[in-house]
């Protein structure tokens, strides 16, 4: 099992967009994917889950992982936190 | 052009309900009234044989549902990336798989019936998100809804009967996102609801899509039966069921008016802001919400001239919550880029606050702006570092205003502060914008009269106009009994932005006006005539001032702001103004 803490950095925070992102990336993995926050542990594959976080810009995330492909999954969720889930790329294609 | 627009007093036979614009434009035509029927759910518990049976259900609606949205999804895709996304996470939803579980719980262990089941585990997850108090969160709760009702509907075997006739006008209680693509499909012309936010997905992509949408019309689905003629006014927020003949006619050109000016203002969007004799003239956009950002570029504005704060403290009803604005400032400069954010400080009256005690007699002369801020310098100090952080991390992108300034003394103190908190910014290490530009709202008169010692404390001047004209002429604009006296296009108005511009210019500091005036086309001719070569105004307004601009050149509209400052009336400027302009269309040139 993987723990790794994590901050929200886009500005608008884990809206519904991220949300989404978040959990597309997620489900692609057969590893058990949780995320701590305010003492919460939800299940991070369940999109409503992670909408009731309702994580700000600047909010502290735990991740765990767990299974097979754990170590795979921790990275490619890491670099779309770190990406600001693409919002300012989706800025500049417009 | 006023005069022409539709009077809201009813004729026989018709009603009106006011609601709120949420898209732009107009639509004329039967109604069609959409999904009123309230939902009834089973309370019957299911038979301890039937569960699995009970179960399967669910999951077969839930097939049906996401293939559903799937094509729906298509069509989206085609036109609006952002409804594709909200689809997108909307048929997450309806595989959730805790969602799942939960239902699967109810019906196995409470024997519910699967409609009841997916209600009651719905409305938990819609209860926690209400329960964050996020707002971008509680607007998305209508997309989860949706997916509540389409599953409910699915299992109860009702199909989605929209009923919707084609080229027709949709009355409903409360917009889905996806609602509207099926709309569109339907080439709906317009849609009434009697709910909605302006932020709701749904409006952005009515907006989108270029569909005439009015929410919070309530009553809507009450008053209108289908088949009735109804009107759809997204300019002014209305809804006018069974109009009167005249009404219709109004609106009928009104609409016609409509078209040709979106047509003309696509044309004169694209062409460069410059003067007949090439000289480029400025032109921002005035913005105080999010959902405005898109107008920046739609609009082709150079970036925010004027960036109004106030609406976070009457939203958040606290000054605790602005220090999460810095958010909303990064994202202003997003928007804004390549070109500059201007800000204006917080600009309330002393009303707003809730330890205030004293009734002020007079409050337009009393404790206001920048008075405020230089009383209640934590909350000076909190918007300033906000502010700050985010010009720290975006150099030459952010410039302060400051309101209200009447004496010199304000701006010397704001400058203080804003040093001493720089100091503060380099002690921590923390990035900060060294050459961070402050300058003055004029909208006083005595500010005027002094531009020019103003100037040599201020980086640059922005002109208010609202309050200009309020003040110069005493005028009250709130008061009827005087509205006739809010002239804004006074002479003595004209003359006092004269002498701030020839201050500013002499002097070597930049000048901008950013009040309602700007937006008028003959008030802009004569700002640009007095050399005020900046304007700011609201989106989308820019088209048709730019398209004033560029018929004349600089010496021309000098010659007619000269005109106009020598004239003794407000009528005077008018009559000046209309035969200049019949005199330059005389001329074969143009």
């Amino acid at each position: 099992m993987l723990m790794k803490k994590i901050v929200v950095k886009n500005a608008a925070g884990l809206h519904a967009r991220p949300s989404s992102m978040l959990v597309q990336l997620a489900s692609k993995f057969k590893s058990e994917f949780h995320i701590h926050m305010y003492g919460y542990r939800i299940n991070a594959k369940s999109i409503l889950g992670v909408m009731t976080l309702a994580a700000e810009c600047g909010a502290e995330l735990e991740l765990e992982l767990d299974g097979p492909d754990e170590k795979k999954a921790m990275k490619a969720i890491i670099e779309l936190f770190d990406s600001g889930f693409n919002e300012m790329q989706k800025e500049k294609s417009r | 052009m006023n005069d022409q627009k539709y009077d809201p007093v009813l004729k026989a036979g018709e009603q009106l309900i006011n609601g709120q614009a949420a898209s732009p434009g107009y639509a004329i035509g039967c109604a069609s009234l959409f999904n009123t029927s309230e939902l009834v759910i089973s309370t019957e518990p299911v038979d301890g044989m039937e569960v699995e049976a009970e179960y399967q259900q669910f999951i077969k609606a839930r097939r049906i549902v996401v293939l559903e949205l799937r094509k729906i999804s298509e069509i989206a895709s085609a036109t609006d990336e952002e409804a594709h996304g909200i689809i997108q996470a909307q048929i997450q939803i309806a595989e959730d798989p805790e969602l799942d579980k939960s239902i699967r719980r109810l019906i196995m262990e409470r024997h519910y019936g699967a409609d009841r089941a997916v209600n009651e585990s719905f409305l938990y997850y819609i209860q926690l998100i209400k329960n964050t108090g996020n707002a971008l969160m509680i607007d998305r709760i209508v997309d989860i809804r949706d997916i509540r009702d389409r599953l409910i509907r699915q299992i109860q075997h009702g199909e989605l009967v929209s009923g919707v006739a084609e080229g027709s006008v949709v009355i409903c209680d409360e917009l889905m996102p996806s609602d509207i693509l099926l709309f569109s499909r339907h080439k709906v012309i317009g849609i009434a609801a009697n709910e909605g936010g302006l932020t709701a997905h749904a409006t952005i992509i009515a907006n989108s899509m270029g569909i005439p949408l009015v929410i919070n019309a309530v009553g809507a689905t009450r008053i209108t039966s289908p088949g009735d003629m109804v009107v759809v006014d997204g300019v002014d927020g209305r809804l006018v069921v069974r109009p009167d003949a005249s009404t219709l006619e109004t609106y009928r050109r009104e609409k016609e008016r409509y078209t040709l000016e979106l047509a003309e203002s696509a044309r004169i969007v694209e062409l460069p802001s410059v003067t007949r004799c090439g000289r480029e003239i400025v032109l921002r956009a005035n913005i105080e919400f999010e959902e405005e950002f898109d107008n920046i570029r739609k609009y082709r504005a150079r970036g925010i001239g004027l960036l109004r704060t106030e609406s976070f403290f009457i939203e958040d009803e606290g000054l605790e919550e602005y220090y999460s604005k810095e958010a909303f400032f990064e994202k202003a400069v997003k928007a804004a880029a390549p070109d500059s954010v201007t800000i204006r400080l917080f600009d309330v009256g002393g009303d707003k606050f809730s330890d205030t005690t004293t009734k002020e007699p007079n409050p337009f002369l009393g404790w206001r702006g920048v008075r405020v801020l230089l009383d209640k310098r934590q909350l000076l100090r909190s918007q300033l570092t906000a502010i700050m952080n985010v010009a720290g991390r975006n150099p030459g992108k952010i410039r302060i205003l400051v309101p209200m300034v009447s004496v010199v003394e304000e701006i010397i103190e704001i400058r203080r502060e804003v040093a001493a908190l720089t100091e503060k910014m380099r002690g921590n290490g923390k990035p900060f914008d060294e050459n961070l530009e402050i300058g003055t709202m004029v909208e006083i008169p005595s500010a005027a009269l002094i531009a020019g010692r103003l100037a040599e404390e201020a980086d640059f001047f922005s002109v208010g106009t609202n309050d200009l004209t309020q003040y110069t002429l005493a005028v009250d604009r709130g008061n009827r009994l005087i509205s006739k006296l809010f002239q804004q296009m006074h002479p003595a108005v004209f003359q006092l932005i004269k002498k701030t511009a020839d201050a500013a210019i002499e002097k070597g500091i930049s000048i901008e006006v950013c009040g309602e005036l700007a937006s008028n086309p003959d008030a802009a001719l004569c700002l640009v005539g007095m050399g005020i070569t900046d304007l700011s105004m609201s989106a989308a307004s820019l088209p048709r001032v730019k398209k004033a601009i560029r018929k004349y050149s600089m010496l021309e509209m000098a010659e007619l702001s000269q005109m106009v400052l020598d004239a003794a009336t407000q009528d005077e400027v008018r009559l000046i103004l209309d035969n200049w302009k019949k005199e330059k269309e005389g001329d074969f040139s143009r």
